[in-house]
């Protein structure tokens, strides 16, 4: 875990956060810390824990009986520990965790999936998606379709990518596409979990550095979930490393 | 031979055994009922073994010997005949043949769209008086039900991989001819096609009790069989005799009954054995 | 495919259902053996042949008798019943039995769409899957023709007017609504719509942005659950023939039947075409939803070029 750096606010603070399934402990121990305009990165092998971690933070646990330990605070919202009254309490608890964040998912705390072709509603276009997380923004933009120009022309994409659905996209450009799904809202916390899979190596290198980019310039705090140490030592200013005993 | 494999096999003895027998039955129905024997009417099975006699004194295990033979081989006809589509529709699927499967589209929307029922009784309007059978019923009830048969199986075949299975397979060296009867038809669309066929038996026989019932209950010839021939039909509505006039043929509803569900219990054992590993 | 092809398709079918019938009743009187107006009208049975040819056009053809009967049913006009109700007007038959007919299928739905209703949204655990099945697996026929004998044991067996006329009405729509996999297939194939849909990528994903599943789910199901209510009306209608005849209910389906026993063909052609429009109006209701979601999915903001 990083050690605390001055003039980046801490937006999310998760400490020993132990799930556990009926015959085994999927995450033991983790904890991180996620600063304003910083990247930190969330690494170990597969089936270490790194997605279900993410998933707890953003208050998604689907998992029996689930949470056993940790806490969860978002300090420039509120002193609040959102774990408090679900620790031990199984999936009753875990899914009020789930309603009462959900105001904050997809406003506060965005997420950009690995695969973007299978996670984006394939029934809805790419503007529309993004129009619709444009509306999360604490003020609304005042022309619409200027917005959503410019977030596609930061992702890189051009403003035909509005009216494309999903399944018309190539493995790249749906990762852009989720990419401006996730920071239309101004989020301050960004998670992006594996970005470059199922991309080739030029194309991972491009989206890893528009995400870096992106975050630095909403200052955003950037979760990259990642196995990439190349990625890590490029873009990364902290460093998680967990495995199946933490 | 493995606990799946055995319970599968075990099924599939029973569905043939009960499919066989009514077959078979069938070819044992006499052609014509015996004479009345007024003396012995309305007798259960106690006082006349097997299977008691109806309000004319004739047994009712020549009732149960026409009903089959009025139903096996037509209903046999029609699951063969769905099952065939049914393969054609995962075969096409897995050829990659693009204008079959807009084809096989189509039909399938246009004869989707049909209340079947209505349409069984234009066939049955259109068959020669003279001419009365199960079979063009059977065969048209089956074309009309072939539309989700086929979607089923072409799904299967989809989730396979559609061409790029065969292509796969073609890889490793397998011939054409092997690769669509063992890897597709037999290891993957067996499950779909043997369900499908199952239910149109059953359908099938359910729809000829229901048009000979209808027909008996107003007294008039039936579609299915000629007047000489009764159909398993003519247990239930002496049965409902029973029913509301306190006739004494209880035995025949309950044999009627008992006809029904064994045919039930005969599409069920099918289904069985064929379930997917 | 192109999203297009499917409603084209069928719509295409939704236009031709109500010619395709009564031209395959054209053909089948003409493939007969024997003279049409004979077999429409048995000199042995009935007389006035000749007028009931001239009337009908059966002298003229099959080309000009379809096109006639066509032109004349698309102005409501169906002519005489020839043997059901000799001399009746068809229309006026028809005007009789389609809301019979209409009523026992809406009341039917009841139970089919609460099924669908409860599977979507979880309140249909898939353990009473099997005694759904169980009772699925009963024949239309048995059920109505023990619901026939409780109505007639309790009220008589010319009881058709009001409570045991209405109870046999009821009778009947619950038979359709659950015999023949009626329910139990409305559950278990919008449960499974809905499985489908559920395990998709995507609906994880709407939770992680704080989305409701619904609101993301349905315009991706809606054709797929539209179709399945297509496909529930027609084997309602189909069933109905059965239950109608059974439980004595003056519908278009024991008007059909009437009619096929009897050989009627002004009646059969006039009731199989009724059918035949019922089923092109739900095609057409599956073709515009399949639009409406298309143009719906398609949905973009104005964004500068």
């Amino acid at each position: 875990m990083s050690a605390p750096v001055d003039g980046h606010e801490l937006l999310l603070e998760l400490r020993d956060l132990v799930i556990v399934a009926p015959d085994r402990t999927l995450c033991d121990g983790v904890s991180l810390d996620v600063r304003k305009g910083r990247v930190t990165a969330l690494v170990g092998h597969s089936g270490s824990g790194k997605s279900l971690s993410a998933r707890a933070v953003m208050g998604v646990l689907d998992v029996d009986p689930g949470l056993k330990s940790g806490t969860l605070r978002y300090p420039a919202l509120s002193d609040r520990d959102w774990f408090e009254g679900v620790r031990g309490a199984g999936m009753p608890a875990q899914r009020r965790l789930l309603r009462e964040t959900a105001r904050l998912r997809g406003g506060y705390i965005t997420y950009s999936p690995q695969s973007a072709s299978s996670a984006l509603n394939p029934g809805r276009t790419v503007g529309r998606q993004i129009e619709i997380a444009i509306a999360r923004r604490k003020e609304g933009p005042k022309d619409l379709g200027q917005a959503i120009k410019d977030v596609l022309s930061e992702v890189g994409l051009p403003s035909r990518a509005a009216a494309a659905l999903p399944g018309e996209l190539s493995g790249g450009m749906a990762q852009r596409a989720a990419l401006a799904i996730a920071i239309a809202p101004n989020p301050p916390i960004m998670i992006a979990d594996e970005p470059e899979t199922g991309l080739d190596p030029v194309l991972r290198r491009v989206v890893t550095q528009l995400m870096l980019e992106v975050a630095k310039e909403h200052q955003v705090g950037l979760l990259l979930i990642t196995h990439n140490m190349d990625t890590v030592a490029r873009i990364a200013d902290d460093v998680v490393r967990i495995g199946p005993k933490g | 031979m493995r606990k799946g494999t055995a319970t599968r096999v075990t099924w599939l003895v029973v569905a043939v055994t009960l499919l066989g027998s009514i077959v078979v039955a069938g070819w044992f129905a006499p052609e014509f009922l015996s004479r009345p024997n007024l003396a012995a009417r309305e007798l259960g099975p106690l006082a006349a073994p097997p299977l008691g006699t109806d309000t004319m004194g004739i047994s009712l295990v020549e009732y149960a010997l026409q009903g089959a033979n009025v139903v096996g081989v037509p209903a046999m006809m029609s699951a063969l005949l769905v099952a065939l589509l049914a393969t054609l529709a995962g075969l096409a699927r897995c050829a990659g043949v693009g204008w079959l499967d807009s084809v096989l589209a189509l039909f399938q929307e246009l004869v989707g769209a049909l209340p079947r029922l209505v349409v069984i009784l234009v066939v049955a309007i259109a068959m020669p008086p003279d001419y009365r059978s199960l079979l063009p019923i059977g065969l048209a009830w089956a074309i009309l039900s072939a539309p989700a048969a086929m979607d089923e199986a072409a799904a299967t075949a989809g989730r396979l991989g559609g061409a790029r299975f065969v292509e796969a397979l073609r890889a490793h060296g397998f011939t054409a001819m092997r690769i669509y009867v063992y890897h597709i038809v037999w290891l993957n669309l067996r499950s779909v096609i043997v369900r499908q066929g199952a239910e149109i038996l059953m359908q099938v026989v359910f729809l000829e009790i229901a048009l000979s019932y209808l027909a008996v209950s107003q007294q008039q010839p039936a579609f299915t069989h000629s007047d000489s021939v009764h159909s398993w039909a003519s247990l239930l509505y002496d049965g409902y005799t029973w029913l509301v006039a306190s006739v004494p043929m209880g035995h025949a509803m309950a044999l009627g009954l008992t006809l029904v569900a064994l045919v039930a219990f005969m599409a069920q054992s099918f289904r069985l054995s064929a379930r997917p590993r | 495919m192109r999203w297009w092809i499917r409603p084209l398709v069928r719509t295409l079918a939704a236009l031709l259902l109500p010619l395709i019938i009564p031209a395959i009743i054209t053909l089948i009187l003409w493939a007969l053996p024997g003279d049409p107006v004979e077999i429409v009208c048995p000199p042995e049975l009935c007389t006035g042949g000749d007028k009931l040819a001239e009337a009908r056009r059966l002298h003229a053809g099959p080309w000009f008798f379809y096109r006639w009967w066509v032109w004349d049913a698309l102005h409501l006009e169906f002519g005489t019943s020839w043997r059901v109700a000799s001399g009746f007007p068809v229309g006026a038959l028809m005007a009789e039995a389609i809301p019979a007919t209409a009523l026992l299928v809406v009341l039917a739905m009841l139970p089919v769409l609460l099924g669908a209703v409860f599977a979507a949204v979880g309140w249909a655990p898939k353990r009473a899957d099997p005694l759904l099945q169980a009772f699925g697996t009963l024949p239309a026929v048995i059920l109505s023709l023990v619901f026939a004998a409780v109505v007639e044991i309790n009220y008589g067996a010319l009881s058709y007017e009001g409570w045991p006329g209405a109870l046999r009405l009821i009778f009947g729509a619950l038979v359709l609504g659950v015999a023949d996999n009626a329910l139990a297939g409305s559950v278990i194939g919008t449960r499974s719509v809905f499985e489908a849909e559920m395990n998709q990528r995507y609906i994880g994903m709407a939770l992680l942005r704080g989305e409701t599943v619904l609101w993301n789910a349905l315009p991706n199901v809606l054709p797929a659950l539209v179709g399945q209510f297509r496909g529930r009306v027609i084997h309602l209608l189909s069933g109905a023939v059965v239950v109608e005849v059974v439980l004595g209910i003056s519908g278009l389906g024991s008007q059909l039947w009437d009619g096929t026993l009897l050989q009627d063909f002004g009646v059969v052609m006039a009731s199989a075409w009724a059918f035949a429009v019922f089923s092109s109006l739900l095609l057409m209701l599956q073709a515009l939803v399949e639009v409406g979601t298309a143009i719906y999915v398609r949905r973009a903001p104005a964004v500068p070029a």
